[in-house]
């Protein structure tokens, strides 16, 4: 009973990080900390690079809907940004990630600055003009990217103490 | 994982990777997050129901799971010394006693201003309710700039009701919830207000574009301002009551904005005017 349970709760461990982040977001960073939609991008890239089997597409599609229904953007809108980037990861992933974290903080870097000009098109589109890019832009990027080592050292050493890898 | 190692970050060298998931998997998520994107466009699909589930059942999860955790205040205040319990006391005391004073002023203020209103027949035949509410949720993003309050359909909260602090106007309610509504703040790029500024009543349209410079909208040629001149709700339309005030005007290179008196970002409770002017 107790190891069925155990067993169950390691498996959806990655979903659940990806659904703390955007609950941490929403209740517990203030405006100063604000770091946006893509933020659960952090969960989703080291999950994809380490356990992909863990992180379905359709909880990236509950996760990223569930952002849209809080954040008023048209339904959808979020995970097609996600997908998209889901997609230049799989391409990228194939020529640029060493097991080296410099190079994953550059391409997460990469890809997160990517994701954003994405939102930004995107939302663009439904306004039918070009919305302004402000400093705050420029400011979530330089917040994510200070974030990301610390929140993928923690990733880390969880995902090693869980040993997903070898009881999965 | 290795953390750290060796930089080769510019060596480009394809590596034989399994792919992570099929191409038809990726697809057919691309095109469900397309027509989901169109049916909400076309409101093909009831997304405010959706909205409203969802959001009430997130803030009900999140009550539940704060009030079934001990309740800190009273560790901490088990370790107030007795001194500042009564210097507490005493500060509380003189607050009461100041606040009391501004009461009977604004008392007074609001008579004498009912009695001229009456005078000039001004009065509108409305009842004016406010409702307390307080800031739950900041879901401002770069290009949505909405609060979430605790009131809804439980306390008359309307689609369209005006949402002001004490320094002036911050938003109008877009979608009310059971128990929570949605404030579209005045700096989004969808608030479009009717206003007149300073003294000559100058009419324009103020116009949000997601910054804290609000822009105005189809003003006369050749018109100007002088700084510092205070924007208000001109009332047309009937969407706000007339003389709400907003801002500010300033001037930057010969463009002048709007400058709003509250701070959308540190707003923590809010008044919703439960606006019966409209149906005026």
């Amino acid at each position: 009973m107790f190891s069925d349970i155990k067993y169950y709760l390691k498996i959806s461990f990655p979903s659940l990080t990806i659904f703390f982040l955007i609950f941490f977001n929403l209740f517990f960073a203030n405006n100063f900390f604000d770091f946006g939609q893509l933020f659960i991008l952090h969960a989703i890239f080291f999950w994809l690079l380490n356990f992909p089997k863990l992180i379905p597409f359709y909880i990236i599609l509950i996760a990223s809907l569930v952002q849209d229904i809080i954040y008023l953007s048209p339904l959808g809108s979020t995970p097609l940004v996600f997908f998209l980037l889901i997609f230049l990861f799989e391409k990228y992933n194939k020529f640029f990630l060493e097991p080296s974290f410099i190079e994953l903080f550059f391409s997460f870097v990469a890809l997160f600055t990517i994701g954003m000009f994405i939102f930004w098109g995107i939302n663009s589109i439904f306004n039918l003009k070009p919305l302004l890019i402000n400093i705050d832009f420029l400011y979530k990027i330089f917040l994510n990217t200070i974030f990301f080592p610390i929140h993928y050292f923690f990733l880390n050493i969880i995902f090693k103490k869980m040993n997903l890898n070898k009881k999965l | 994982m290795q953390i750290g190692g060796k930089i080769s970050f510019f060596k480009l060298k394809a590596r034989n990777k399994k792919n992570l998931f099929s191409n038809y998997t990726f697809v057919f998520f691309v095109i469900l997050s397309i027509t989901l994107i169109v049916l909400d466009k076309k409101k093909s699909i009831n997304s405010s129901l959706i909205r409203s589930n969802i959001i009430d059942t997130i803030f009900f999860t999140k009550k539940f799971i704060l009030s079934s955790l001990p309740n800190m205040d009273k560790f901490k205040l088990s370790f107030k010394s007795k001194n500042n319990l009564l210097l507490e006391n005493k500060f509380l005391k003189e607050k009461i006693e100041q606040n009391n004073l501004y009461k009977l002023k604004s008392e007074k203020l609001e008579i004498e201003n009912n009695i001229l209103k009456k005078e000039l027949s001004l009065m509108p035949p409305s009842k004016e309710d406010y409702v307390l509410v307080k800031v739950i949720a900041d879901t401002q993003t770069d290009y949505k700039k909405t609060i979430i309050v605790n009131a809804g359909k439980n306390n008359n909260i309307n689609k369209g009701d005006t949402a002001l602090t004490s320094k002036g106007l911050i938003g109008s309610v877009i979608e009310v919830y059971d128990s929570h509504s949605r404030v579209l703040l005045l700096n989004d790029i969808n608030s479009k207000i009717p206003v007149r500024v300073g003294k000559k009543n100058k009419k324009a349209i103020i116009s949000g574009n997601n910054s804290n410079k609000i822009d105005l909208l189809y003003l006369k040629e050749n018109i100007s301002f002088d700084e510092d001149e205070v924007v208000y709700t001109s009332g047309d339309g009937g969407f706000f009551s007339p003389g709400i005030p907003i801002g500010q005007i300033k001037k930057e290179n010969n463009y002048f904005f709007v400058r709003p008196f509250n701070d959308s970002n540190k707003s923590q409770y809010i008044n919703i005017f439960i606006n019966q002017f409209k149906n005026f």
